[in-house]
């Protein structure tokens, strides 16, 4: 389902990339088709709840949560420092969490990691 | 014929307080002191991390915060068995240092001068129902001016451990293992330059305002008598050298100097509003949120004067003016302390480590601090607090009477007191300032068994 | 060019005028809290304190200064209701058992809580201003499990209240908002009530380290010169202007001193910015 939802971002990204009208527009897109490319490419890696808890931000780490079954890099945005975020701490399945606070659009820039498996 | 007082509030401390007294033929024959304010601190700090607690127990008190960031400090030191390297401790006990100098500048000219010297016409400064200003108009002027610079003086003394510690109040500098700060030259002149400020004002000005007040006020010297009990738990005493060092831990027992022993602290709640580990303002005969500290069963005095007595740099004598008098030496003394530590400082890095909490630990960190003896206890399980207690200076002078009916330290300082003028009973207010009240460090809840963690 | 230098020339005998205005009367209410504001407030340094007593505000009744004590006291607060006044309350409002755990005075053999306090003075203010963290949205004195019923100044007084967090509040913010008041009224105020000219950007925004966060050289432990956003700094999520205005006479800031910023002016201080520091 993410996967297709990514396929069709890549194709309106290479639709506008295409249409530009300047260089800088064009390079614009050009990331984006990267970033969703590099997505797409780690989506395939699998976790369960155990293997996601090693990603807790912490010594080093990188922290990584969950949020409806994909698996999201939380290593570099802002609001997550030291790994956690207004009481939550990465490594773990954060679905409930976020949709008592937050809508599905905040995630559409972060980068995405895997899928969480039972 | 019985006559009750009530004073509440107490302005001019930190916190809130209420005294009840009641006079036999204008003589204090029952007092309560009541602290009213309870937050419940040691419940607030189960199952947070235990590196939290050094921020969180700092906003215990805005007066004395350093204090407590560094007794949480050294609790966490204690339990990690971390030791501070000599340098970090300077850095460290200037901050201590310049926090001492605040409060009692603060102390001196904002809480006690209003009750001996009329204030500038600025509200909320100036009053004109005591009827007891003894001092010349003339000398109340300079007294008066000093007030104004007296103001200046402790903010610039904050300022000092702001250079130091990040900010004042809720310094961010002290932390277990000693400073983050890293120290250069410049920052080393500033302090100096500040502590010659502070040093001139103090030696001159704060010392005469507070011989003036002695001369004109020589009764209280008679005011406000308490028991012969001191206790210390020593502060500017981690060095070998006597210039930097001002009192290691002691005690004095009714009189006699004895050997200290942190297990011989309790903590008793009879008259205080709790009762199996929660709050019961209904408890038959409850009158106050402090609880009763005592050593060896007996109620101790700490603070400036126990200090100055302890280390035996002051007669054995406790009253009204004689506290107020130890405040003001002991700034000075602080402050020469202070000027000689500056100078040892060296530009090296701070030492700072990253810190582990496995297993169950234990840690206490005792330090006397501005107001007296502060003792914090630390308990860690799996990574967070599970317990922490607190004991502040003024949990021992404020304390309730214990189960043994034995009054508290201000208590039995009141006892006694002839007020003059029943519409304007001033001496109970000038007795209880003496001894720098801060209620909102006092009131706690206990931990589920009576005890200090040992 | 006429009609510009005659509006110009009113606007500033508007303003001059303005300024002429009486300094308003104030109650200083300290509450569920550790009275660092009012300690902060007393470092103010040009103006400071005095400067603020003689031309800005006319304080009536404040815990911590005033010459009076017991019943004296208490009126100065009674009588200072009677009027236009600025209330400036300075910790939370503890509310459990109708506010029992904190009582601010004994009248004529009643004990006042400072609930009932606050109530009074805050339906009657013209202004209120909630100095602190506390004051503002609860801070440490609401940490959980909150035993003392702590709640801020807002959700007490229904009705309008000028947000002022920071623990402590910088003694500049509650000097500026007060300059402003008397100058002009109300000052803007962004969503959570809080004057935007102090609090409209994050500390991340302005940091003096965020060169190093940019380049991802970030510190390890506390002490370090790096930037600490993998040990937990806050400074992206809370607003205020510390990076800029620093603290205590402007020399020094938490994260000058290797510290990292723990969130303590957000709504959220201190239980959704824990742990504050984590290796």
């Amino acid at each position: 389902m993410e996967k297709e939802r990514i396929l069709k971002k890549i194709d309106f990204y290479k639709y506008m990339s295409l249409n530009s009208l300047c260089p800088v527009q064009e390079s614009y897109y050009e990331d984006l088709i990267n970033m969703e490319e590099e997505n797409l490419k780690r989506l395939d890696t699998q976790f369960t709840l155990e293997d996601l808890a090693k990603y807790n931000g912490s010594r080093g780490e990188k922290a990584y949560a969950a949020v409806d079954g994909i698996v999201y890099d939380m290593s570099n945005i802002a609001a997550w420092g030291g790994g956690t975020h207004f009481g939550n701490t990465a490594g773990k399945d954060l679905t409930g969490e976020f949709n008592t606070c937050h809508k599905k659009d905040v995630l559409v820039n972060i980068p995405k990691v895997g899928t969480l498996i039972k | 014929m019985s006559k009750s007082i009530i004073i509440d509030p107490i302005t001019r401390i930190s916190g809130f307080l209420e005294i009840t007294a009641n006079l036999e033929k204008n003589e204090v024959a029952d007092v309560e002191t009541s602290g009213l304010l309870y937050r419940g601190f040691e419940k607030i700090l189960e199952k947070k991390p235990p590196l939290d607690a050094v921020f969180l127990t700092e906003r215990i008190c805005g007066i004395c915060s350093a204090a407590h960031s560094i007794a949480s400090s050294m609790a966490i030191e204690n339990a990690l068995e971390i030791k501070v390297d000599i340098n970090d401790m300077y850095l460290r006990d200037i901050i201590h240092g310049f926090e001492f100098i605040q409060n009692h500048l603060r102390q001196f000219y904002l809480f006690t001068v209003p009750s001996y010297v009329r204030l500038p016409h600025v509200s909320p400064l100036y009053q004109n129902d005591y009827t007891d200003y003894r001092i010349p108009e003339k000398i109340e002027k300079v007294i008066s001016d000093n007030y104004i610079k007296g103001i200046e003086m402790s903010r610039l003394a904050h300022e000092g451990e702001a250079v130091l510690g990040g900010k004042a109040p809720h310094n961010h500098g002290v932390f277990p293992g000693g400073v983050t700060t890293t120290i250069d030259s410049y920052k080393i002149s500033k302090v100096k330059s500040i502590i010659k400020s502070l040093s001139e004002f103090i030696s001159n000005n704060m010392m005469e305002d507070m011989d003036i007040i002695s001369d004109y006020y020589s009764d209280y010297f008679k005011k406000g008598k308490s028991y012969n009990n001191f206790l210390s738990f020593g502060v500017f005493n981690n060095y070998n050298e006597e210039d930097i060092t001002y009192i290691k831990s002691s005690v004095i027992i009714e009189g006699k100097y004895n050997e200290f022993s942190k297990d011989k602290i309790s903590e008793d709640i009879r008259y205080s509003y709790y009762e199996d580990g929660k709050v019961n303002l209904d408890k038959e005969n409850s009158y106050t949120f402090i609880k009763a500290a005592r050593y060896d069963g007996l109620p101790m005095e700490v603070g400036p004067l126990a200090r100055l007595i302890l280390s035996g740099e002051y007669i054995m004598r406790s009253s009204c003016m004689d506290r107020n008098r130890a405040r003001v030496i002991e700034t000075e003394k602080i402050i020469n302390i202070m000027d000689k530590m500056i100078n040892r400082v060296k530009i090296m890095e701070n030492n700072q480590g990253i810190y582990n909490f496995e297993g169950s630990l234990i840690g206490f960190g005792l330090t006397d601090t501005t107001r007296g003896a502060l003792y914090h206890s630390i308990e860690i399980e799996n990574s967070i607090i599970k317990r922490y207690n607190i004991i502040t200076p003024t949990v021992w002078n404020l304390s309730p009477k214990g189960s043994d009916g034995v009054y508290g330290t201000v208590e039995k300082s009141l006892m006694g007191t002839k007020i003059n003028d029943m519409k304007n009973p001033v001496e109970i207010g000038r007795i209880v300032r003496s001894y720098d009240p801060c209620v909102s460090c006092a009131t706690h809840v206990l931990n589920r068994d009576y005890r200090a963690c040992t | 060019m006429d009609n510009i230098t005659d509006k110009m020339f009113n606007d500033a005998k508007d303003i001059i005028g303005k300024n002429n205005e009486k300094k308003l009367k104030g109650i200083w209410l300290e509450a569920a809290g550790c009275s660092g504001n009012i300690i902060s407030f007393l470092n103010g340094e040009n103006p400071g304190l005095m400067y603020a007593l003689t031309s800005l505000i006319d304080l009536k009744y404040s815990n911590t200064l005033m010459a009076n004590e017991g019943e004296r006291a208490y009126e100065k607060f009674l009588s200072t209701l009677n009027g236009d006044f600025i209330l400036i309350v300075d910790g939370a409002i503890s509310t459990i058992e109708d506010g029992k755990y904190n009582i601010i005075a004994n009248y004529k053999g009643k004990r006042i809580t400072a609930l009932e306090a606050a109530l009074r003075a805050g339906e009657k203010a013209k202004f209120v201003m909630a100095a602190g963290t506390c004051a503002s949205f609860g801070g440490v004195s609401a940490a959980s499990p909150n035993p003392s019923g702590s709640k801020s100044i807002s959700e007490v007084l229904k009705r309008s209240v000028i947000n002022l967090p920071g623990c402590p509040c910088h003694p500049d913010w509650v000097i500026g908002v007060l300059a402003h008041i008397i100058s002009y009224g109300m000052p803007h105020l962004d969503e959570l009530n809080r004057p935007v000219m102090f609090y409209g950007s994050t500390i991340h925004d302005n940091c003096t380290r965020r060169g190093y966060f940019e380049k991802k050289i970030f510190a390890k432990k506390l002490g370090e010169k790096g930037c600490m956003f993998k040990l937990g700094c806050r400074g992206p999520v809370t607003k205020a202007d510390c990076p800029r205005r620093k603290w205590n006479g402007y020399v020094n800031w938490p994260i000058g001193n290797n510290s990292p910023c723990i969130g303590c002016a957000q709504p959220n201080f201190p239980d959704k910015m824990e742990p504050f520091v984590r290796y």
